[in-house]
């Protein structure tokens, strides 16, 4: 049902929320997201200037309180907690990037060769995305850390093995219906072979969805890491990263400091990605879908 | 010979959990250097199953489609060859035809670099001249399809079939979504272009009266078959098929006389269950025993038009159904018509 | 004889993410009892939304001002509640697209039934006859079996029969026909076109007919209103506007139809530009830019609809093409 044949009070409100991407950055959320994470990836960039303390220092202050000292406190072996915690950013950021560029890259290259030639190739793609997703994400990614042996190294693997049937199956969706838009069809019957088709008309509006859904999933990843690594199953004593700092937490709940900071660390970086992909699926959505006027029915 | 021909095509498709349906059962029709053909029908008659195959799209079930005395190979995984990209299509909807993402410059430009018909240095001139020809000023080339509406963005679909230099352009219903302006002013320039350019065209409608005047030869379809084909003067003063007289009696006249078009009793049948016979017969005021059980086959008739239907025969003279034939039924209850 | 539906000074603005646009300026008309009312326009003349105005189906925040008196009360300024009894009871509504105006899944029995039942008052089993009846009068094939299928399983045609049966269910005094025949073939429209008729004429309905098609409005409107931008240009009975067209653009719309006897080889005379879209109506009159036989004053000032003699009423003060006797 296109836009031009729903009755014109539907119309109009939808032609108030499809904005361009100018206003739909200027929603709250967005500007929150983009601080946040802007904020996030500086310290991670900055952080031997920041950090007051080597992260792997122990002292003999143990589990003291915050203070002007010790901002966020110290913790068991007296290492101080602000400067683990700012030193996790740059773990769980680039390896989240990492993650997530490797997903795509995978996922998608996969989904598009199953989309583009169907037939086997697509039915063996589509089996073993289905059998990933058999599974609940944080159980199958804990068993193959759990296969491979605890390391922060086998737990990125564990859960490029669990994100990366999505973007197969986002992308094999898209080129498949994409190639089978008349401007596809026009394009080939200029003479355009399909690879060209594919990379220049396909390729270019397959990007923005997965986009939206690889800027998502960098929360997602930064807290599936976090989750590995809380359960003993992801980076080992005595790195600082976020989820095993909170993990340590648990075991001295009275000293709230040690896992309440860098649990909000997770929280703010995943609540700011996401804002992100939300804004960056608002300003990508229908612009052009827009209903033109002329349009005999 | 002409330069598109289609023999006895059959286009079959599929349906997911049923037999296969064949949306066109057999058509034959032929274009010439500017020509225009008007191929026309109403909904589920097979037309624009019937362009996709012409233009290779879709491959056909059976019957064969000439290009430029070549047989045509459907459109596969390897790229079109040269020869064949002279037969070009415009599609229905201006909105899905055109790339959202590209500058329409680029797109129409397309042609020419794929087919190296223009060195790099001389298509930004082309361009131009073929935005010029369609009535578009040459700053379109800077701009995306959505600045841009319906009616401008056929023609730009129209420059951009036009860059491959094409012999032949099939057009899918290319003036059903536009409004009466912007239909008059693509018209008008469709027939320019095959006038000017000796392109033919095959132009699919369910508009009678607007191919009425673009067309040179107009082609009748009904559920899958060509059932009357003829020059447009002569279909339109002297209409042989029943249907093709049904049609013409249904275009509302805008002459103020109060006068209400004819309905024509029935629906559509299925087009996975045609009736048996002629498949028009149960919607045919003329039917009679042989339409029942027998196909007629299209055949020639004099001075270029052919029909299929029992009520002439072979090469005989041409008579409208309503002057000479009996009518046999007379609509009822459950025949969903008034006032006839 | 007093008029069923008198609207004077209608004038809808509508909000746009640019602020209050005037979307219809200033609109008057009178529909009698068992006329067919036609309003003719192209894309962003306003004709819809006039006939939403009526029965209050316009968005949130439109501004809408003048009367629309109907049976005593004014439609602009009914509380909600009358309003609800107004529509379907008393002004009904069809579209364009019954694919989209008919709830999918609900059988059409249940859709017919529940406007008998909410509005009369009938009970199932009464409401249930009652449906088969109006299925008859629209001529759908097997209405019994027909009360417990499902829209998508007719075709266009039979589904727009379907929504003029709901439509009439309570037997109301003015139907609205939006485009009710735009998206359906040729020999479909005429079945439509025909059904139309003969139920105005067997029960004394009002029919306000709005489509661009000249040809339907001539099949079947008495009386023939031509909008543009959002203003009235002319209006008279159907046969005389359509034999003797006074605005220049209602002449240049009859002009651009391929007319069937017409010579084929004559090229298709089309209205230069197309139709503004409402926030970019020009100042004076709207049709200007796209008139040649516009004036200097054509620009500044925007020409009353006036009476031109013979019930005629134009909004034209060059009125080029008036032949004069």
């Amino acid at each position: 049902m296109s836009a031009q044949q729903l009755p014109l009070r539907f119309r109009i409100s939808l032609r108030r929320r499809a904005g361009t991407i100018g206003s739909a950055w200027q929603q709250p959320l967005a500007i929150v997201g983009m601080v946040l994470a802007g904020a996030w990836i500086l310290v991670a960039i900055f952080v031997p200037l920041i950090a007051p303390y080597d992260p792997l220092a122990q002292s003999s202050h143990l589990l003291l309180a915050p203070s002007s000292t010790h901002l966020f406190g110290t913790d068991e072996l007296g290492r101080d907690v602000f400067s683990r915690v700012l030193w996790g950013s740059r773990l769980s950021l680039p390896l989240a990037f990492l993650l997530v560029s490797a997903a795509v890259l995978i996922g998608g290259t996969l989904g598009g060769i199953a989309g583009y030639f169907g037939g086997l190739v697509d039915e063996v793609v589509m089996r073993a995305t289905d059998l990933v997703f058999a599974f609940p994400t944080i159980i199958l990614a804990m068993a193959v850390t759990a296969a491979l042996g605890p390391s922060l190294r086998n737990a990125v693997l564990a859960v490029l093995i669990v994100f990366w049937p999505s973007y197969a199956r986002v992308v094999r969706g898209l080129v498949q219906s994409l190639g089978q838009a008349d401007y596809v069809s026009a394009t080939r019957l200029l003479g355009a072979s399909s690879a060209r088709a594919l990379v220049v008309d396909v390729l270019p509006n397959v990007a923005g969805p997965v986009l939206v859904l690889a800027t998502l999933d960098l929360g997602n990843a930064v807290l599936l890491l976090a989750s590995l690594s809380f359960l003993g199953l992801g980076s080992q004593p005595p790195t600082p990263e976020w989820g095993s700092m909170v993990n340590t937490g648990t075991q001295f709940f009275e000293r709230w400091w040690m896992g309440t900071f860098p649990g909000f660390a997770i929280l703010s970086v995943v609540l700011a990605f996401n804002f992100l992909g939300d804004s960056l699926r608002d300003a990508l959505d229908p612009r052009s879908s827009w209903a033109v006027r002329e349009r005999k029915p | 010979m002409s330069l598109l021909e289609l023999r006895e095509v059959e286009v079959e498709y599929r349906r997911s959990g049923r037999s296969p349906v064949r949306a066109v059962a057999g058509a034959s029709l032929s274009v010439d250097a500017g020509e225009v053909v008007g191929l026309v029908g109403e909904t589920g008659c097979g037309k624009s199953t019937l362009a996709r195959a012409a233009v290779g799209l879709v491959a056909p079930k059976a019957g064969s489609i000439w290009f430029e005395g070549q047989q045509l190979r459907p459109l596969g995984r390897r790229a079109r060859s040269r020869s064949d990209a002279r037969l070009q299509m415009v599609f229905q909807n201006p909105f899905s035809s055109l790339n959202p993402r590209r500058r329409v410059g680029d797109q129409i430009a397309d042609a020419m670099s794929i087919l190296g018909l223009v060195p790099a240095s001389a298509r930004r001139a082309r361009v131009a001249e073929l935005l010029e020809q369609v009535g578009l000023p040459p700053a379109a080339a800077q701009r995306f399809p959505h600045q841009y509406s319906g009616g401008q963005r056929q023609r730009i679909a129209i420059a951009r079939a036009l860059a491959a230099q094409p012999s032949v352009i099939v057009l899918d219903e290319p003036l059903s979504s536009l409004d009466a302006s912007a239909q008059a002013q693509v018209a008008n320039l469709l027939k320019r272009l095959a006038r000017d350019l000796k392109v033919g065209l095959l132009l699919i409608s369910h508009d009678l009266a607007l191919v009425r005047h673009i067309a040179d030869m107009v082609a009748v379809m009904y559920l899958g078959l060509v059932v009357e084909t003829a020059p447009t003067r002569a279909l339109w003063s002297v209409p042989m098929h029943p249907y093709t007289e049904a049609l013409i009696e249904a275009i509302p006249r805008a002459d103020g006389s109060g006068w209400l078009p004819e309905a024509l009793p029935g629906e559509v049948p299925d087009p996975g269950h045609p009736p048996a016979g002629c498949r028009f017969h149960p919607r045919c005021p003329y039917a009679f025993e042989r339409c029942r059980t027998e196909s007629p086959p299209l055949v020639g008739m004099k001075k270029n038009r052919s029909v299929a239907c029992w009520l002439h025969e072979p090469g005989g003279e041409h008579r409208a159904p309503s002057q000479f034939a009996r009518v046999t039924r007379t609509s009822g209850v459950g025949d969903h018509v008034d006032g006839i | 004889m007093k008029s069923l539906l008198s609207v004077q000074g209608l004038r809808v603005q509508l909000p746009t993410a640019s602020g209050l646009v005037t979307v219809l300026d200033g609109v008057d008309y009178e529909v009698e009892p068992g006329q067919v009312f036609g309003i003719a326009g192209e894309s962003g003349s306003g004709k819809t939304i006039s006939v939403l105005a009526l029965l209050g189906l316009l968005p949130e925040g439109a501004v809408v001002e003048g009367s629309a008196s109907y049976a005593g009360s004014d439609l602009l300024h009914l509380g909600r509640r009358a309003m609800r009894d107004v529509r379907g009871k008393e002004i009904a509504m069809v579209f364009q697209d019954p694919l989209t105006s008919l709830h999918p899944m609900m059988t059409v029995g249940r859709q017919l039934t529940e406007h008998l039942v909410y509005h009369l008052g009938l009970k199932a089993s009464d409401a249930r006859d009652r449906a088969i009846e109006l299925l008859e009068e629209v001529r759908i094939p097997d209405p019994a079996g027909a009360l417990h299928a499902f829209p998508h399983q007719f075709s266009g045609g039979m589904r727009q029969r379907i929504a003029i049966a709901i439509a009439l269910a309570c037997r109301p005094r003015i139907l609205i026909a939006d485009e009710p025949t735009t998206a359906l073939d040729v020999t479909v429209q005429a079945g439509i076109l025909r059904l139309l008729d003969r139920l105005r004429q067997q029960s004394g309905l009002s029919v306000i007919m709005i489509t661009h098609d000249l040809g339907v409005m001539s099949s079947v409107a008495d009386w023939l209103t031509v909008m543009y931008a959002g203003r009235i240009v002319e209006s008279g009975s159907t046969a005389d506007v359509l034999r003797r067209p006074r605005h220049p653009y209602t002449a240049g719309l009859l002009a651009a139809l391929p007319h069937p006897e017409a010579a084929e080889d004559a090229p298709l005379l089309s209205i230069p530009g197309s139709p503004p879209s409402p926030q970019a109506r020009p100042a004076g009159c709207a049709f200007h830019p796209r008139c040649q036989y516009a004036v200097a004053s054509c620009a500044t000032d925007v020409p009353e609809l006036i009476g031109a003699g013979d019930s005629r009423r134009l909004a034209c003060p060059v009125d080029p093409l008036l032949v004069r006797a």
